[in-house]
């Protein structure tokens, strides 16, 4: 019921829209039970009374009702769409805003694909009962009154004889969605179920047919198809059962009505015209009678979608912007870590009283074990995630105090699997600067060694790269992520890993133009490579959720056993590596 | 190279899915019967059902007729006549007729809801197998969202129309039919009096069906881009925020769905002149017939039951024109959906082996490139390569960045075929061999390690359904992650999650390089397998490989000295070419490429 309200909500600004709906609706259907009123007065007055000459007025307001129902229809229909579509126009933008505030965190635990269905079909279904649902049951609801008070006016026996089909039909219809709407959802969710499969065998297609697994990957799909088509089946027998149930039960009523109707007309205590008008007012009650229950299913239906969508527009976004948030101050790039405690779960810190100060301007490299936290901890900086505690100062200033747009900018990050949208190389490198120049991005592309492998691409800058950048080699993406974090002239760079996939030679080029682009910012580097790690002024050892040594390379070799045998074992000089074993 | 004015920068476009056509979807109108007539074979299994189901619709069609041919002759026979017999009678017709009709309606309902369901079960269980089939460039070329909108939202169109449409078809074709002939039966002269609306009936029909099929077809033009656009702001979300692009992505957004809305109050607007026209021209017909058929019956020369009865089927005659002209966008759904179906369905997969071709017999791994030219599109990236390797050697691909070292690797499992020249594995052509045969001897460690949502010991059986934990565990050993992962509150049986978003890089590179080890390969191929696990990690790798590889063949990318100088042999790659090839030593004193690479390696250490 709340989420009903909720719903309701949306129609809010459309208001007098949604009343204008209304009025027409109710005028109508004034029209509808009118034609059959002017049948039985062709039938009663002209044919039985024989008033000839009142045939052609008669069929004349007929025309006219005819015209104006016609007019009416257009309004409700046109009125009903704007606003249905509205309200879908509505709800969709306030999801999608949404969405961009919620956290990193949640879009850890939210997977693509409910979004998606989230935003689409769940938004639909909604959509209908706000602008056609509510519209048919309101209009139902009144034809049901209308026309019923008619046929007590006619004839009150037999209305009431004939009427008693009514609690019958709305307790099938009732009883059929009761027990429908379980089977639904369930057999929706064997949907979902499906879909995921789908979608994870195309994104991990690579995977499937590197390891031959095409055919167990179709079973496995066949099986959730399989088990869709079974549970839709379920449904589909209590569809059977009761639809044709709710056409057959207003045989009975009509056949009181012929029954009961026709002997009280042969016995003349009723006309013909009165009988003949009488038969046709039930039949005009036949479709709202059927479509009640069902509508009470579409109700149902935008109730559970509506909750999905809540849920979405109810997740706090734990990570907002303070309503005080202040511009960054100036600085050139003071990174201070202070106790930092952090976990994806809170429970199990991968980061445990982290001190760290970077003073402005300067190059460390992280370097640690794989999972000990040196990604996790450069996300810190620009607040992807917030930390449990301890505090992140960029120039002095809390990051959370600081306007999250102004801190993200701020901080240029080349993560370790950079995602490129299907969108051209150009777009790509300037997706952080809105109408960038054309020199920022070449200036950034060559600084990142990306500039001649481009130019070599058929179309240049404006090669559209496909999805996620799969059709560029790992090395290639890596400079274009590289180029896209150096064109927004970040006061922080954060580069992860994010050469681990180019040649010695090519990092070496870029090592050399990094040098430039580093120098005047601070910058972190993750990397496993010893000729990576000595663009940096100082090394930091992350071990077991805190820093576990810091200092130059020779200070550190000094000083702790572990980088001793991190260096030893592969950071090595290829002379020393090669004299060694030779 | 990249000119373009100024102003109509990146800012005037934000990304290009927003602008993106879906060319599948095709006009369609255009060859609807055939695009049917393919599907029908997919019938052909349920025939019996099938003309069960159609004889059933027949007959719920037959009993919803009856209903006012049965008032009429209560009214004229039994009350005007004043002979109650006849009147209890037809009410009991009536009635049975009701009851026959339910039944009838319980039936064709859940045969045409099971033979509608069960044929797309097949049809969705055969493209799915079809896409499997279909060679890794044309999965490159479709976006995700595409191929999987072929699975559900597509067959979904297909299944609205082969249940409720093919339903709603016949039975409403035949109630207009029968009402047709018996308005005719019962008296001509009147039933063509009601007929005249007809020319104005099939002229606004027309016309809708011109404009709609247009309207409709923009609309889900425009579908097609909300939902790509929201596909890649969601999977993209983390690169929109880290640059604080949100009110730009919301900006675009706001355009994309304005456009939509603007394409579908189209469809609002015709349908909303449309179905009331034809309300109207029923009160119309109303019309007609009470003038005309009152005066006859004023003329002594009709029946008021005949004048009722025609009023009634004039609501059985233009509720079924009604209903058809309401499929009709559900049936060009279907159309556009099945076009796209079959289009993917006769995509022949380029990657196949000769008809009935043999199993790879076990190999011993000796595998041979000759003269091999290969390109991803019309240029090549890979040129007449020839390379040897001998079973149980150990060789390392080293090049820059895009000279071709994955593609080549790529080739070698058959993931792509080559454009000139050919692969061999021992000998065997690999087009000549099954393919199944071939993958289950060779295991690859892509550069890009996919992890399915789902457990970690379920993303290890992956290659091999029937590895026992204790299997499971011995390669996670070997790659040193044993102890990350038993670290984890549920072990193996942790969730991690879609792509494998809660673990760090490097380990979901352990675990797919676990995976590959699981499978126990006869051929293994590491591409960049370890670029970002941490040395000693790596190192610990490395000592593990060597007791692995002995007896297998192993291709290996990497940019690590240590790892390369590791390999029996390095083949330089270049510009898709062998630039060189020999031992570490061998290479250095040739003072070529490699021994420039290494210099640069040294610099960089220095
Ligand atoms: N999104 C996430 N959700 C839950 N756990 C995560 C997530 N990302 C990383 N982790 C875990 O946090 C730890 C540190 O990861 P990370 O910082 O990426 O390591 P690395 O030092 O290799 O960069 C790992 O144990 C990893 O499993
Ligand atoms: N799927 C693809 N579609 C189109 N071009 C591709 C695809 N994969 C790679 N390429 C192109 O082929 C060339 C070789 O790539 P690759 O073999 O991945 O290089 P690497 O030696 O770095 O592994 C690159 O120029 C790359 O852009
Ligand atoms: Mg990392
Ligand atoms: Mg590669």
């Amino acid at each position: 019921m709340r989420t009903l309200i909720r719903l309701l909500a949306f129609l809010r600004p459309y208001r007098g829209r949604v009343i204008l709906t209304a009025l027409t609706a109710v005028g109508l259907m004034v029209c509808t039970v009118t034609l059959p009123y002017l049948t039985g007065r062709v039938i009663d007055d002209v044919l039985t009374g024989r008033q000839e000459d009142a045939l052609t007025p008669i069929v004349i307001a007929v025309v006219v009702v005819g015209v104006v129902r016609f007019g009416l229809a257009f309004v409700r229909r046109y009125m009903a769409g704007w606003v249905s579509l509205a309200v879908e126009f509505d709800l969709r933008e306030r999801m999608f805003g949404h969405l961009q505030r919620l956290s990193f965190a949640y879009f850890d635990r939210m997977p693509v694909g409910q979004l998606m269905s989230r935003a689409t079909s769940d938004l639909q279904t909604v959509r209908f009962f706000l602008g056609y649902g509510l519209i048919f049951l309101f209009m139902h609801a009144f034809t049901l009154v209308l026309v019923s008070a008619i046929l007590f006016w006619i004839n009150p026996l037999l209305a009431a004889l004939s009427l008693l089909i009514g609690p019958a039909m709305v307790a099938v219809a009732a009883r059929s969605s009761r027990r429908s709407h379980p089977v639904l959802v369930d057999a929706q969710q064997k949907v979902g179920e499906m879909t995921q499969t789908a979608e994870e065998s195309i994104v991990g297609v690579r995977v499937i047919k590197a390891f031959g697994q095409e055919d167990a990957q179709g079973e496995r799909f066949a099986e959730r198809s399989r088990a869709a088509f079974l549970r839709s089946m379920d449904a589909n027998r209590l569809q059977a059962f009761y639809q044709p149930l709710m056409g057959f039960l207003p045989v009975l009523g009509l056949a009181v009505v012929l029954l009961v109707g026709g002997v009280l007309t042969i016995e003349g205590s009723m006309s013909l015209g009165e009988f003949v008008e009488f038969y046709l007012y039930l039949t005009l009650l036949m479709w709202p009678f059927r479509s009640i229950g069902m509508l009470v299913g579409n109700a149902q239906r935008a109730v559970a979608s509506g909750q999905r969508i809540f849920e979405v527009l109810d997740a706090t976004p734990d990570l907002d912007e303070r309503p005080d948030a202040r511009p960054l101050p100036a600085g050139g790039g003071h990174v201070r870590l202070e106790g930092v405690r952090f976990g994806y779960d809170p429970d199990r810190p991968v980061l445990d009283g982290f001190d760290l100060d970077i003073p402005a301007g300067r190059t460390i490299a992280l370097i640690g074990a794989t999972g000990s936290g040196k990604s996790t901890l450069t996300q810190l900086i620009p607040r992807y995630y917030d930390p449990q505690g301890g505090r992140v100062l960029l120039d002095g200033a809390d990051v959370r105090d600081l306007r999250l747009d102004d801190l993200r900018r701020a901080v240029g990050m080349v993560s370790q699997e950079p995602f490129l949208f299907s969108a051209t190389i150009r777009d790509n490198i300037a997706y952080g600067v809105p109408g960038a120049a054309e020199d920022a991005v070449l200036a950034a592309a060559r600084l990142a060694q990306a500039d001649p492998f481009i130019r070599a691409l058929p179309e240049g800058y404006d090669t559209v790269v496909g999805e996620r950048g799969y059709t560029l080699s790992g090395g290639q993406r890596q400079r274009l992520a590289i180029a896209r974090a150096v064109v927004t002239d970040p006061r922080v760079l954060v580069l992860d890993e994010a050469t681990a996939s180019v040649d010695a030679s090519t990092e070496r080029e870029i090592s050399d133009a990094l040098r430039a682009v580093m120098a005047g910012r601070t910058t972190i580097i993750i990397a496993h490579r010893l000729s990576t790690i000595a663009l940096a002024d100082e090394i930091v050892l992350v071990d077991g959720g805190r820093p576990a040594a810091r200092g130059t390379h020779d200070e550190l070799y000094a000083m702790s056993a572990l980088y001793r045998e991190i260096h030893d074992q592969g950071l090595a000089r290829p002379t020393d590596l090669v004299g060694r074993e030779a | 190279m990249s000119t373009r004015p100024p102003g109509q920068g990146p800012a005037s476009r934000v990304l290009g899915p927003a602008v993106e056509r879906d060319p599948d979807d095709v006009r369609p109108n255009r060859v609807p019967r055939r695009v049917f007539r393919k599907l029908l074979p997919y019938f052909r299994p349920y025939a019996a059902r099938t003309i069960l189901t159609i004889a059933l619709m027949v007959m719920v069609a037959l009993t919803g007729l009856a209903g006012p041919a049965l008032a009429q002759v209560a009214i004229d026979r039994g009350i005007t006549a004043g002979d109650e017999a006849v009147l209890v009678a037809v009410v009991v017709v009536f009635v049975l007729a009701g009851l026959v009709g339910w039944l009838a309606g319980y039936w064709q309902s859940y045969l045409s809801g099971w033979v509608g369901e069960r044929v797309l079960l097949d049809l969705r269980t055969k493209l799915f197998d079809h896409m499997m089939g279909l060679e890794l460039g044309h999965h490159e070329r479709q976006p995700t969202g595409r191929s999987v909108s072929r699975l559900t939202n597509d067959v979904e169109a297909v299944n609205m129309l082969v249940t409720d449409g093919a339903t709603s078809l016949v039975v409403n074709g035949l109630t207009f039919l029968g009402a047709v002939g018996i308005l005719l039966w019962y008296d001509w002269k009147l039933a063509l009096a009601a007929f005249a609306i007809f020319p104005l009936l099939a002229l606004g029909t027309g016309i809708f069906r011109v404009r709609s099929t247009r309207a409709y077809r923009h609309t889900r033009e425009r579908v097609a881009d909300v939902m790509s656009h929201l596909q890649e702001n969601i999977s993209g979300i983390r690169v929109v925020q880290g640059h604080g692009r949100q009110d730009q992505a919301r900006r675009e957004f706001i355009r994309v769905n304005r456009d939509y809305r603007e394409a579908n109050m189209e469809t609002v607007r015709v349908s909303g002149v449309y179905f009331p026209g034809v309300e109207l021209l029923a009160a119309l017909g109303t019309a007609l017939i009470l003038y005309y058929g009152g005066n006859r019956v004023l003329d002594e020369d009709l029946t008021v039951g005949v004048m009722v009865a025609f009023i009634g089927y004039l609501g059985t005659f233009f509720d079924p024109i009604q209903q058809l002209s309401q499929l009709y966008n559900t049936f060009q759904s279907a159309v556009a959906a099945l076009e796209k179906i079959f289009g993917v369905l006769e995509t022949e997969p380029e990657l196949t082996s000769a008809p009935g071709a043999p199993d790879l017999p076990p190999v011993a791994g000796a595998v041979r490139l000759e003269g091999v030219s290969f390109g991803y599109g019309r240029e090549y990236v890979l040129h007449d390569v020839d390379l040897d390797i001998a079973a149980g050697e150990t060789v390392a691909l080293v090049g820059p960045t895009g000279a071709g070292k994955s593609t080549l690797a790529k080739l070698i499992a058959r993931l792509y075929d080559p454009d000139e020249g050919r692969v061999l594995v021992d000998g065997h052509d690999l087009r000549m061999v099954s393919v199944p045969s071939l993958r289950a001897q060779l295991g690859i460690v892509p550069q890009e390690g996919h992890l399915f949502g789902g457990s970690i010991a379920d993303n290890l059986r992956f290659a091999r359904p029937g590895a026992t934990d204790e299997d499971l565990r011995a390669a996670l050993g070997m790659v040193g992650a044993l102890e990350f992962v038993d670290s984890l509150p549920d072990g193996l049986d942790t969730d991690v999650q879609e792509r494998g978003s809660r673990l760090s890089a490097g380990q979901r590179q352990l675990l797919s390089f676990a995976r590959a080890l699981v499978a126990d390969p006869r051929l293994l191929i590491l591409d960049e397998a370890t670029s970002s696990i941490d040395l000693r990690s790596e190192r610990r790798i490395e000592q593990a490989l060597d007791t692995l590889l002995a007896g297998r063949t192993a291709i290996v990318i990497a940019h690590r000295l240590s790892t390369i100088r590791r390999a029996d042999r390095i083949v330089v790659v270049e510009d898709g070419r062998v630039a060189e090839q020999g031992t570490h030593d061998d290479l250095m004193a040739r003072g070529g490429r490699y021994a420039g690479l290494y210099s640069d390696w040294e610099r960089a250490a220095a």
